[in-house]
């Protein structure tokens, strides 16, 4: 068994706008290599589980959240209570890729110099793999293109290869297919896979597409949304980590 | 430093992927900055003609001694190390301080004795220096006299090297004596120089005729008389500063030992006054407008930022420290600094082009009514850049507190 790059216990994070809720995480486990998909009905909480594995959103409490890359330990619990926002910041770019719903690309830089900014954030020169990576995603006639030059799913492509330029161990996608046509979005989502696997990075990504998902073999978290009896109190939404892990992934029940 | 590097590419390619708007901050600077570019430089132009003017003539520089006094060599010698002062010799008594000079051929000029006032001179002696363009400045040897135009024409000298007599006469015990002796013209200033019957001269000379008037002798001119003792008292000195604040301090320090003086302060006084209306005229117009420039500074680099927070989110979510954010405003804000300067100055050069051809009539040649030197120029921008880049720190701060969650969705 690989080992846990992520381990989380009982956590949770109340979101004050909009109706209110609360998310619970009670136990939550990634592990090297793995590939996970957060689903759930919109506004239940999918993107704060995200950004909350993504370092940038601070957890309300927790008992544990630690880090293990590189065979060394991170306590992001400690680092939050220290308030120590940088350090987070050189963990994500050392070993977090993320890729948005909408790409997050920057428009006033071409395609290959997107892709490069996660080296750069690191620290890092020349180009690495972009070559390699431009020709597998199928964008290498487009890296000298602006952003306001490609299409959607070029964009999603290229946010892939963003968040993959810099060999990172785990890659957040947040929605990656929401904004793509279902035949763009199959595509999008199949190499977004195969190219984490092949890197060997963990891949996580927040879903609503039931069916994409399963059909992608996915280990699937889904978060379990509870309507609360007392009108003030917030919506429970807890995100369950207890479901069978992915055979492909070499996971367990 | 490659992080460093990369937020200044990123700052610098933002501005010109937003080259309207990046234009307009650059115009609103220089359209802020050229009312004050344009009084600077009038204040440059204007003041400097005026004051080049001053300096141009040495006798502004001048500050002389009302009436007589008890001024010892090393009192002299005190005051000739102060950093103010250009020039100083000391002075005998004006009375005896005569001579009376003719014409080597009788026939030249009235033939007539011309009795003319001995000023001391040496080399350094900043009016001849100035009227006669001598290199070594007054005459260094006791048989050397530069004359006044007036002397000159009275004396039908003409040109400098002609030989002159001069006479000095006393009476000892009843008994007239006069003493003769040739005096070659070392140069004539013009008539606007000095318009007195006078001769410049080594201080020795002046001594020496002073003595003799005294009834004392001069052994190397071989005048007979009582014994002399080496001076060491003068009643009078010629002070020149070295600049027109420099008139005005020595002549402080005069006046609280007591020593009454004559300047052409009221002229030098009416240039300041100019020099200082202008100066809180700047000043005024500098807090006026660099405080309205500073809050739009801030403004517009507050709104840029609510703008770009979320493409800022995405580079904070991609691992750019605080440090590196923070300067992305900063590096917009100096560009725009330094253009917007840059422009201002490329257009105060047209408008002062405008500004010298359309008063060209009332100022000499040569002299310009604006003109801003290289030095306020550069000061300008560095200002100007400072201020940009005060008001970004506003931003700055901001951006540190950039969360990317809730933004990063928004791209």
């Amino acid at each position: 068994m690989a080992d846990a790059l992520v381990q989380i216990k009982n956590l949770s994070k109340s979101r004050p706008e909009g109706r209110g809720y609360e998310l619970l995480i009670p136990e939550l486990e990634l592990r090297a290599g793995e590939t996970v998909a957060i689903l759930g009905p919109s506004g239940s909480g999918k993107s704060t589980a995200l950004d909350i594995l993504a370092l940038i959103l601070q957890p309300d409490r927790c008992d544990e959240f630690r880090l293990h890359f590189d065979n060394s330990g991170f306590s992001v619990k400690e680092a939050w209570l220290k308030g120590n926002i940088d350090s987070l910041g050189d963990i994500r770019a050392r070993y977090f890729g993320y890729v948005l719903q909408v790409g997050g690309l920057l428009p006033f830089l071409n395609v290959r110099d997107n892709i490069l900014l996660s080296r750069r954030a690191l620290g890092l020169e020349g180009e690495g793999h972009l070559a390699e990576l431009a020709e597998r995603l199928n964008i290498a006639h487009l890296l000298m293109k602006r952003i306001d030059q490609i299409s959607v799913g070029e964009r999603q492509r290229t946010a892939i290869a963003r968040a993959l330029a810099h060999n990172p161990s785990l890659v957040l996608a947040d929605e990656p297919t929401s904004a793509l046509d279902p035949v763009t979005a199959k595509d999008v989502l199949s190499l977004l896979v195969s190219s984490t696997r092949k890197q060997g990075a963990a891949l996580v990504i927040s879903s609503h597409d039931w069916n994409l998902v399963r059909e992608s073999g996915f280990r699937e978290l889904q978060i379990k949304v509870q309507m609360s009896e007392s009108h003030t109190a917030p919506i429970l939404a807890v995100l369950d980590a207890r479901v069978r892990r992915n055979e492909s992934t070499g996971g367990q029940a | 430093m490659i992080r460093l590097m990369t937020i200044m590419r990123l700052a610098l390619a933002d501005y010109r992927h937003e080259a309207l708007l990046s234009a307009c901050g650059v115009l609103a600077l220089a359209a802020a900055m050229l009312p004050l570019l344009v009084i600077l430089g009038v204040q440059q132009g204007l003041v400097g003609s005026l004051t080049d003017r001053l300096l141009a003539d040495p006798r502004n520089l001048e500050i002389r001694p009302v009436g007589m006094g008890q001024y010892s060599l090393e009192w002299i010698a005190k005051l000739r190390s102060n950093p103010d002062t250009a020039f100083i010799l000391p002075q005998t008594r004006s009375i005896s301080a005569q001579l009376e000079l003719f014409p080597l051929e009788p026939e030249n000029g009235t033939g007539r004795a011309t009795k003319v006032d001995l000023l001391p001179s040496a080399p350094g002696d900043p009016l001849l220096e100035h009227w006669l363009e001598l290199s070594n400045g007054g005459p260094a040897q006791e048989d050397r006299i530069i004359l006044s135009a007036s002397a000159a024409r009275k004396l039908g000298v003409e040109n400098p090297g002609q030989v002159i007599r001069g006479r000095v006469s006393r009476r000892v015990q009843g008994v007239y004596e006069q003493e003769f002796f040739p005096l070659q013209v070392q140069g004539i200033l013009p008539l606007e120089a000095d318009q007195r019957d006078a001769a410049y001269a080594p201080l020795a000379l002046l001594e020496a005729v002073e003595n003799y008037r005294d009834g004392r002798s001069v052994p190397r001119l071989n005048w007979a008389g009582e014994a002399v003792e080496p001076r060491q008292i003068y009643i009078s000195f010629r002070l020149y500063a070295r600049d027109l604040d420099g008139v005005e301090k020595l002549n402080v320090l005069l006046q609280e030992q007591g020593i009454e003086t004559y300047t052409r302060a009221e002229e030098i006084a009416s240039v300041k006054s100019l020099d200082q209306a202008f100066n809180f005229l700047s000043v005024l117009l500098l807090l006026v407008v660099g405080g309205g420039f500073l809050a739009s500074a801030v403004s517009s680099a507050l709104a840029q930022v609510e703008r770009k927070q979320r493409a800022l989110g995405v580079l904070r979510l991609l691992g750019f420290k605080s440090i590196h954010l923070a300067l992305f405003p900063l590096v917009q804000a100096a560009v725009t600094g330094v253009c917007g300067s840059l422009l201002s100055l490329a257009l105060l050069f047209c408008v002062q082009g405008v500004i010298n051809r359309a008063f060209s009539a009332q100022v000499l040649p040569g002299e310009q009514v604006c003109a801003l030197g290289a030095g306020y120029a550069l000061l300008s921008i560095i200002i100007a850049t400072l201020i940009m880049m005060l008001g970004a720190l506003a931003a700055s701060r901001k951006v540190v507190g950039i969360s990317p969650s809730a933004l990063i969705r928004e791209v």
